[in-house]
């Protein structure tokens, strides 16, 4: 212990001697060490740590995968009428509830706003295992009797109500009716566990499942069943208990969706919250840890040039008796040192990163709310530094142990030749750094041109000058048709009034913003080739001037016009994707459509136009059929299936050409809405650009992040190859001036340092080509149009490294061709 | 009966370069006694710094026997040639050897942090005696970059001495040092002789030759006679 002491004593004042190599070493580690960790955070935060819920691993969803229909991107969902049947049939559940995310207006404290919100039945609190902090959650009875009772976020509680002691009891306005709460959550309470910091819920209020909801609502997929298993019941053992369930489900089923084939799926709720961020996270991970490896290279690196500086003074000491142990002791000491340093500067440089940095994380990912720096973290980043110390140090320490004393004692201060053996050694480091850096700008450059490739993809509408924003009307107040309809037209009528305006729409789904509504429909004429699933489609309910609006181009036929009424004819626009797959040749326009399964009992829309394929959710998604209805429409084109008080028109994205940049008239939009009704509030009042700018936000972030991350590898690899080629040309100045000294030109002399730092570079780069293959596969899910094996990137890539290494050269070559022969020779 | 420190029978030391085979020792018997002073000297690339080399364990002979305090030590394990050295031999370059980041006290220290288990109170005991032997006790808080040449051997000196060991191998002490310098660490080293030390001494002047109790001549890797070595030389220069 004692001689330990002396060895960190020795470290300290060693390196205390050499500041410049000391801080390069010790920043160096600390932005490898400081970046993995504030990416380990978000691993651990993210995919490793359990769901806040008690014994969570027992958590998971039950729903349905129907034949035929593609129904990834979620949670398995449910039916209205599934959620009882699950609920009563299945014996693999301790406890079953489901719950649906909607939104709701909320008014009476503070500013109306648009919020997020869950109707949930009385069985998931006792699924979760979650206590309020406050009052109660609510009872069977209170779900059965529709009561109209609601349970707040801790957040609310802060925020709205200034954290009041009086808060049960107390009465809040959602869609302006009336509602009493009686519980507040846990500060760390969030469900469903849904992707970013957006969309989470502020209330949960009871599920209240309506007859509507249940009978007509017997094709609608939007509910999540989530249980607690019994203990000791597996996966395979819950999808197996729910198999008739899901049967007599099928039997139970109105005819017209007779046809349908229901799987139940059961998904562990921790897979289903964090899967679709899993090829990120671990990009991500991958990435940094690139960065690591060559940091930890770049310090080996280092450490066995000090080794090789100090090689006399290591031989005097094994000659003094000091053992092999001894010596490498020493040495490892004095890079744990340098790592720990490197590693406590990291964990303070990732503290500040994820307190800057959480904001900016892509809405894509869930569970954001858990990322910080616990003790798991700073356990893995100190761990991290002992380890990287230990590895790092390791090669150098063994060099160091098996110096040979005579000989080195036998120079006499010489340096000349000194090292020339671990040369090989040094060199192995810097081609492995130069390849893992390759892979990694191959990674970026993928990323870039994905990106790139995306942003030149035809959306099919045009964004410029277009203004978009959300209203939802309240039921309390727009309980009729009526009330509903003269909402519409007056806020159509003015906004088509006002200066600058060019058409104005409002529709249900907002092209390329992510929202999705997906239906099944049954062209007319159309024989479906054996074993195809059902027609699906992206349906959109439409108002006023949309497509002009949007910017959409009529192909065929005409637009929707004002003689359009509820009760005319059913009319429906489709997009040449829908019109070339089911009436190849023809013309669509005088076709049909209708919406539901072959038996199913829905009117017939004929088609009266036909328009230009728009990128439904994304721009990164190919374009699927779609059809377009006239809101006012709709509840007629539903036929028996819609439910009697039904009303049309409850909301919706509104979208306004204008001449003037929209930011301009953002204002004038609000102030329009507040003229017609004061309290409704607008959410997302924002460009089109905008829009899209946001659906691209979590490409940009992966794209930016890596490509950081790869600069910052390819800088560190040129600081190693540098070191490399610099050291070595110090350790060749003896050659150089007997070179010289025998009629060497400099330039002969620039040459030959060149030559050492393009033969690391080529073997760099033709390793990393070669793991770039292998690695950029990884990538595949995150890539869009662009091949993981383009060799344009892998070429460019290549190329570049290459000649930075060359660069890097330069300064080494220029100083070994600059030295005065004789009084090199001289010092020697 | 002499009581025989190093016994040495037979040895030689080849080194192989390529494919070329270089004889730097053939056949060399000697035998040091204990107290006893010896010097080695000879021309150039003689053999004179291999042979020390090999007697303090720093290099092995590729034949023949050596015993130090009459144990074979010529097939030591690195870790067992460590201790010894560290135990036994107490070594005085040419160039001095001391590390420049350590100071005067902790250089003459360094070789008692190698041994396992002795008190850090022991050892700065040990010190102090070692440097005030050599005259340098009040330089102890001084790095040898403070410190003249004389000085810098004399700390060496008082580092090889710390360890109380049964010999002291002294390579030239005297090369790097001007002539007074020179002849005060003779006139140390004769007094540690004086005091119990057994020294062995490689020199290629005869003037600190002198200084020794027994004188053993090398040519071509051989111990050879004072007569013979004359004769060989002239052989040479002619």
């Amino acid at each position: 212990m004692k001689n330990l002491w002396l060895d960190l004593r020795y470290a300290l004042r060693q390196l205390r001697k050499s500041p410049a190599f000391a801080l390069a070493a010790v920043l160096t580690l600390a932005f490898g060490i400081g970046a993995t960790t504030a990416i380990f955070s978000i691993v651990e935060g993210v995919l490793l740590r359990p769901l806040p819920f008690p014994d969570s691993g027992r958590l998971a969803i039950l729903g349905d995968s129907l034949e035929g229909v593609d129904m990834s991107g979620g949670p398995p969902p449910t039916t209205a009428a599934e959620v009882r049947a699950y609920a009563r049939d299945t014996h693999a559940f301790a406890a079953l509830g489901a719950y649906r995310q909607t939104s709701f207006e909320l008014s009476g404290v503070g500013d109306p706003a648009q919020i997020n919100a869950s109707r949930m039945n009385s069985g998931i609190f006792p699924v979760l295992g979650v206590s309020p902090l406050m009052g109660r959650t609510f009872s069977q009875q209170e779900d059965d009797s529709s009561q109209q009772v609601t349970v707040i976020s801790y957040q609310m509680w802060r925020g709205r109500f200034h954290s009041a002691a009086n808060i049960l009891g107390q009465k809040v306005l959602l869609d302006r009716k009336p509602y009493d709460i009686i519980g507040v959550m846990p500060r760390d309470f969030e469900f469903p566990l849904v992707p970013g910091q957006l969309n989470r819920s502020e209330l949960w209020m009871p599920m209240s499942l309506t007859q509507g909801e249940i009978v007509q609502g017997a094709g609608s997929w939007n509910f999540t069943s989530v249980g607690r298993l019994k203990p000791g019941i597996t996966i395979a053992q819950a999808i197996e208990d729910a198999q008739p369930a899901a049967q007599e489900i099928m039997r139970n089923l109105p005819p017209a969706m007779g046809s349908l084939r229901i799987h139940p799926v059961v998904v562990p709720l921790t897979e289903s919250t964090v899967s679709q961020a899993r090829p990120l996270v671990r990009m991500l991970f991958l990435a940094v840890g690139v960065v690591l490896f060559i940091a930890g290279a770049n310090l080996a690196g280092l450490l066995l040039v000090r080794v090789i500086r100090r090689r006399r003074e290591i031989s005097v000491r094994l000659a003094l008796g000091a053992s092999a142990a001894t010596i490498v002791r020493q040495s490892l000491v004095e890079s744990l040192v340098l790592s720990t340093s490197g590693g406590l500067l990291g964990l303070a440089l990732a503290a500040f990163a994820l307190r800057v940095g959480v904001s900016f994380l892509p809405e894509t990912l869930p569970r954001v709310g858990s990322i910080s720096l616990d003790w798991k973290v700073v356990a893995f980043a100190l761990g991290l530094a002992v380890l990287t110390g230990l590895l790092c140090g390791l090669i150098p320490a063994l060099t160091a142990a098996r110096t040979s004393v005579n000989e080195a004692l036998k120079e006499g201060g010489r340096t000349g030749t000194a090292g020339g053996g671990h040369a090989h050694l040094r060199s192995a480091l810097v081609i492995a750094e130069l390849a893992v850096a390759l892979v990694l700008l191959t990674a970026s450059g993928l990323l870039l041109r994905s990106f790139n490739k995306m942003r030149t993809v035809d959306l099919g509408f045009r964004t410029d000058h277009l203004l978009s924003s959300s209203y939802s009307l309240p039921s309390q107040q727009y309980s009729s048709q009526t009330a509903a309809d003269a909402f519409n037209a007056a806020l159509l009528n003015k906004l088509q009034q006002l200066p600058g305006v060019e058409a104005v729409g409002v529709t249900s789904n907002l092209p390329a913003s992510g929202q999705s509504n997906n239906n099944a429909f049954v062209p007319e004429g159309y024989v479906a080739p054996k074993g195809a699933g059902l027609s699906i489609g992206w349906s959109s309910r439409v108002t006023g001037n949309y497509f002009r609006a949007a910017g959409i181009p009529l192909l065929k036929g005409r637009d929707f016009t004002l003689s359009d009424r509820a009760d005319s004819p059913l009319v429906v626009v489709v997009n040449r994707t829908l019109a070339e797959h089911y009436w190849p040749g023809q013309d669509p326009i005088g076709k049909r459509i209708h919406i539901g399964v072959a038996e199913s009992a829905t009117p017939w829309m004929t088609v009266i136009g036909e328009i230009g394929d728009i990128k439904q959710t994304s721009a990164e998604v190919a374009t699927q059929s779609q059809f377009y209805t006239l809101d006012r429409q709709f509840k007629a084109s539903l036929g028996p299936f819609a439910p009697p008080d039904m009303i049309t028109g409850t909301g919706g994205s509104i979208v306004v050409r204008s001449q003037l940049p929209p930011e301009q008239m953002a204002d004038a939009l609000r102030a329009t809405v507040r003229s017609i009704d004061p309290q409704l509030p607008l959410t997302q009042v924002e460009s089109m650009d905008q829009v899209i700018a946001e659906g691209q936000a979590s490409r940009r972030f992966n794209t930016v992040l890596i490509s950081a991350f790869g600069a910052a590898a390819v800088m560190l690899a040129v600081m190693g190859i540098y070191s490399v080629i610099a050291f070595s040309a110090t350790m060749r100045t003896h050659e150089m001036a007997i070179r010289m000294a025998l009629g060497s030109q400099r330039l002969s002399v620039v040459k030959l340092v060149l030559v050492s730092g393009a033969k690391l570079g080529l073997m760099g780069c033709g390793l990393g080509a070669i793991a770039a293959i292998f690695a950029t596969r990884l990538l595949r899910s995150l890539l869009f149009q662009v091949d993981p094996l383009d060799p344009t990137v892998i070429v460019v890539a290549a190329l570049t490294i290459f000649l930075l290494g060359l660069v890097a050269s330069v300064i080494p070559a220029a100083r070994a061709a600059s030295i005065e022969p004789m009084q090199a020779l001289r010092t020697e | 009966m002499i009581d025989k420190l190093i016994d040495i029978e037979d040895l030689t030391k080849v080194f192989y370069t390529d494919e070329v085979e270089t004889h730097a020792l053939s056949g060399i018997h000697l035998t040091i006694a204990r107290g006893e002073y010896v010097a080695m000297s000879g021309p150039s690339g003689c053999g004179k710094s291999t042979l020390l080399s090999i007697l303090g364990l720093l290099d092995t002979p590729t034949g023949g026997k050596y015993l130090l305090n009459n144990k074979p030590v010529e097939n030591l394990s690195f870790g067992e040639r460590s201790r010894i050295r560290n135990q036994e031999i107490g070594f005085i370059f040419q160039s001095f050897n001391l590390i420049g980041d350590l100071t005067v006290e902790e250089n003459v220290e360094l070789p008692l942090t190698y041994r396992a288990g002795m008190p850090s109170g022991e050892r700065k005991k040990r010190v102090k005696e070692a440097l005030e032997r050599v005259n340098m006790a009040h330089r102890m808080r001084h790095y040898p970059a403070q410190l003249s040449g004389g000085q810098q051997q004399r700390v060496a000196v008082a580092r090889a001495l710390a360890g109380s060991p049964s010999i002291l191998l002294a390579d030239e002490p005297t090369g790097n040092l001007d002539s007074k310098n020179g002849e005060a660490v003779m006139h140390l080293l004769a007094d540690l002789h004086r005091e119990g030390s057994t020294i062995c001494m490689v020199t290629h002047d005869p003037r600190f030759a002198k200084h020794a109790q027994r004188e053993v001549h090398l040519f071509d890797g051989k111990v050879v006679s004072e007569d013979e070595l004359r004769k060989l030389t002239e052989e040479v220069e002619v």
